[in-house]
């Protein structure tokens, strides 16, 4: 299963180190989701004029800790 | 050096019998007799060991068993339709595991072991042999019962309604009291027994969340991590954040008092 880093950019370094094994891109990304959800419900005040000001950049990585072809989010 | 985990008794249990923890659990909630805390210490019981993970009791059983942990951590769960899990309850060394089948027919959870667990197996008919001319005991036995409704109570207000880092934070400060106190000392540098997967599928977060969450009470000095092991670096700090109140853990119950 590949290994993804949710790093999260939104002024403070949210920088994941231990990752997270998810089976495929599809679930990274439904995992990136509802923590983006997460963080939403714990502080609407994250949105910014209307815009979210808060992202989250998905690195995926195999098991040789090759970064996968297709990189979601 | 590091502390090890607190998982029971060590040499105490030598002391005090091997039941010692239990009959300690119960008085700390409720009053017992010297003749109360003899008939339980007499009753006939087998010890087992299990793994981490491994079930003790599966939803939908009927049992004729009633474990209680003697050392290890616990947890109950619930799956839904999807697969998603729940735990909807955590249980320490001294906790009885399972007063409910002495009255419902039907396990409606599964219990399963969260560290590598002893438990001392009593039968049920013991049990309620032992209880029905007994009040007190008896009394015990709903407090007991009571006080883990409580708990539940409470984790519905932090799961529904207060945000993660307070979420984490009482959860932390909950588990921090109650093994205190059966410990029967303050804990230095305790070391919790769950992984960010099994406190994300306890807290409604995703594990992501969680640790993001982790890393801010680290850098609040509210609790450390070394590799993959947490352990609570200031209670008084995750007091604060947590806003913690212990009124549900019933900690003083004596009727007395």
């Amino acid at each position: 299963m590949p290994r993804c880093y949710f790093h999260t950019l939104d002024g403070t370094q949210g920088i994941d180190r231990p990752g997270h094994e998810l089976a495929d891109d599809a679930a990274a990304r439904r995992e990136a989701v509802r923590y983006a959800g997460g963080l939403l419900a714990d502080d609407p005040a994250i949105v910014v004029g209307g815009e979210l000001s808060c992202s989250i950049i998905i690195l995926a990585v195999d098991t040789n800790w090759k970064s996968a072809e297709a990189d979601s989010g | 050096m590091r502390s090890p985990r607190w998982m029971g008794d060590g040499p105490r249990a030598i002391e005090e019998g091997r039941l010692g923890i239990f009959v300690r659990k119960l008085l700390s909630h409720s009053r017992l007799s010297t003749a109360d805390q003899t008939a339980i210490a007499a009753l006939p019981f087998s010890l087992r060991t299990l793994e981490p993970n491994d079930y003790i009791l599966n939803e939908g059983e009927r049992t004729k068993i009633c474990p209680v942990l003697l050392s290890g951590f616990a947890y109950r769960q619930k799956i839904s339709a999807d697969g998603g899990r729940q735990i909807v309850a955590l249980k320490i060394p001294g906790d009885p595991l399972d007063f409910q089948s002495l009255y419902l027919e039907r396990a409606d959870h599964n219990l399963q072991a969260l560290t590598k667990v002893q438990l001392a197996i009593f039968s049920l008919d013991d049990l309620e042999a032992l209880i029905a001319p007994r009040a007190s005991l008896a009394r015990a036995v709903l407090v007991d019962i009571l006080i883990e409704a409580s708990i539940g109570r409470e984790w519905l207000l932090n799961i529904g309604r207060r945000n993660a880092l307070a979420r984490l934070a009482h959860l932390l400060c909950e588990l921090y009291y109650r093994v205190a106190q059966i410990a029967g000392e303050a804990l230095d540098g305790f070391e919790l027994p769950l992984t960010q997967e099994q406190l994300a599928d306890l807290l409604g977060l995703t594990p992501v969340h969680i640790n993001r969450t982790i890393k801010i009470l680290e850098d609040r000095g509210a609790v450390k991590r070394v590799s993959r092991r947490l352990t609570i670096g200031d209670v008084d700090t995750l007091r604060r954040i947590a806003e913690f109140s212990d009124t549900y853990l019933h900690r003083n119950n004596d009727p007395k008092g």
